[in-house]
């Protein structure tokens, strides 16, 4: 599966790298123009599949950005600002911007937020299957396929498998793995948590794949 | 004003004229005038002094009556003296005019007052959106670096971002703002808004949770509701109990409203204490038991729930749990005025 691409449009440096750096860490391929006086031209050269586009920017204005990507592309726009007026938002939906995310968010939701306008946008592609030593997930109709043999997954296991399926040999907290299904509207307690993990270890082995999900005591999971 | 009033405040005048009068008349009796002559002098001597009194104590009271009359239909009062018809004597003139450069000034000094607020009304949410960057950089910093604090410093940062919009809507609410917008808003978004913005508290301290809101929708500001219903859950959060706390969030569908009731089994609120917990500034004995805490959350959620026609009701058990119960209307009839 080919990494989306993501233009960051962001004057402040901080947040310019970081965000980078958060979203490459998931798996994203970032680019994040500075040249703001012909930023238009620099945000369409990097062929974004999404753009992050914060309002406030040196000597432009944001909407106008929105406005001028708009007509020349139908990239997703997801808009990021601290004006959180009802009549910015008017104003940037009303520019063609897909959503709008106020400052500060939370990385977990902004994260949430980008995945879901992806799907939104590019339904029908490859993106949705991630694949993991031969073991497939489908996360447009929530089955997961071993060789021949396939099982559906309900929505938490589907999650769950998902976030280990973006960081394979990585070691995920429970708290990390439960705020990600937090921030997909699942509000899960930490039992049912164990329960759907336990469930979703069954439903792999039940298709003929050794258990990869460890359990590492005290610190979380990680699949392997 | 009475006639009566009016003459007694003019005793001076009138024992000057009846001193003058009875001289006359002892001069008179003394150098033997007839008394036909004296009757005739006392006419001319009082009939143009009380024609002139009657006269002015007229002109006199019709301008009071009317100053009276218009103050009594005015509803700003302080507009007396610009509404009300110009006096017919020089004297009332001149007091009239007085008074009209008085309130002048004071209404430039008032505007000078007005200024100012919105100055700093203007600058506070100006100072709210700058400083929203840089929590905003340090989210991002700490989801990227990871050490040992930084689990704490992130539960450290959401409260530093709860007190920034709590100082946002406080001026809001106290500088006359309308920048809300009404419309159909399903409960779902913002009750699922509020709670993923708080789901590391809510994970972190272990409290169950259960939300039944599905396929509900209400007339209201979507960001104003937020802002009520996370001073709500985060009152619910700070104030759990210890262990096997729950947090409950159900909306039924009335007749002519949407009841959104959000019930905890927290530490709970003293009886005596639920009268006093939207004043502004009221801490309580658990504000001052727990933490820090400001009283400024629900006093603002009142004066914000009072604009967006929600009605808020807040029944407690010590010990056993909090319910608040929010009221919103499900039509857009009270709002039609203002659109």
């Amino acid at each position: 599966m080919p990494p989306k691409n993501i233009c960051i449009v962001e004057d402040d440096p901080v947040i310019r790298s970081e965000l980078s750096t958060f979203l490459s860490n998931q798996g994203y391929t970032i680019a994040a123009p500075t040249n703001f006086e012909q930023i238009v031209q620099g945000v369409l050269a990097t062929r974004p599949h999404l753009v992050l586009l914060d309002l406030q920017l040196p000597g432009t204005d944001g909407n106008y950005i929105c406005r001028e990507i708009r007509k020349s592309a139908d990239i997703p726009i997801i808009v990021v600002t601290s004006k959180n007026t009802p009549l910015d938002e008017l104003m940037s939906m009303n520019v063609g911007a897909d959503d709008y995310v106020t400052k500060p968010y939370h990385p977990a939701i902004l994260l949430a937020r980008i995945e879901a306008l992806l799907k939104r946008s590019y339904k029908s592609d490859a993106s949705s299957v991630y694949t993991y030593k031969s073991l497939k997930l489908d996360i447009s109709d929530a089955h997961i396929q071993f060789g021949s043999e396939a099982v559906e997954l309900t929505k938490n296991e589907m999650k769950i498998l998902h976030c280990f399926m973006k960081k394979p040999e990585v070691i995920i907290s429970r708290e990390e793995l439960m705020e990600h299904l937090w921030s997909s509207d699942l509000f899960v307690d930490d039992n049912t948590l164990s329960v759907n993990v336990t469930r979703l270890r069954k439903k792999i082995e039940s298709i003929g794949m050794e258990n990869p999900i460890e359990t590492k005591r005290g610190q979380g999971y990680i699949m392997r | 004003m009475k006639f009566t009033q009016y003459v007694a405040g003019r005793s001076l005048f009138f024992g000057i004229m009846l001193l003058i009068w009875v001289f006359t008349l002892l001069i008179g009796s003394v150098v033997k005038i007839p008394l036909s002559v004296l009757f005739f002098l006392s006419v001319i001597w009082w009939l143009p002094i009380i024609t002139y009194v009657l006269i002015e104590w007229w002109r006199m009271n019709s301008w009071l009556s009317s100053l009276r009359a218009t103050q009594q239909q005015l509803e700003q009062k302080y507009l007396l003296f610009n509404v009300l018809k110009q006096p017919t004597t020089p004297e009332l003139c001149e007091i009239h005019e007085q008074l009209q450069e008085a309130y002048r000034d004071m209404h430039e000094h008032i505007n000078g007052y007005k200024y100012a607020q919105k100055a700093y009304k203007e600058y506070i949410e100006m100072w709210v959106h700058e400083i929203k960057t840089p929590i905003a950089a340090s989210e991002l910093l700490l989801a990227n670096h990871d050490f040992a604090a930084s689990g704490s410093l992130k539960e450290e940062l959401r409260k530093v971002d709860g007190f920034v919009e709590q100082a946002l809507y406080y001026s809001k609410i106290e500088y006359a703002n309308d920048d809300y917008r009404i419309k159909q808003v399903s409960v779902k978004t913002f009750v699922h808004n509020v709670i993923k913005q708080n789901a590391r508290m809510f994970i972190g301290k272990g409290i169950g949770l259960s939300v039944e809101v599905e396929g509900i929708s209400v007339y209201t500001d979507e960001k104003w509701t937020e802002f009520i219903l996370q001073q709500i859950i985060s009152n619910a959060i700070n104030y759990s109990k210890v262990n096997g706390a729950t947090l409950k969030i159900v909306a039924t569908q009335l007749q002519q409203s949407v009841k959104l009731t959000i019930e905890d089994n927290g530490i709970g609120i003293p009886s005596g204490e639920l009268q006093a917990i939207f004043q502004k500034g009221y801490t309580g004995s658990n504000g001052r038991k727990i933490r820090k805490s400001t009283g400024m959350g629900l006093y603002i959620v009142e004066k914000l729930a009072q604009k967006l026609n929600i009605g808020i009701g807040i029944t407690s058990v010590v010990s056993e749990g909090t319910r608040v119960e929010l009221t919103f209307p499900i039509s857009n009839v009270f709002f039609r005025n203002e659109q």
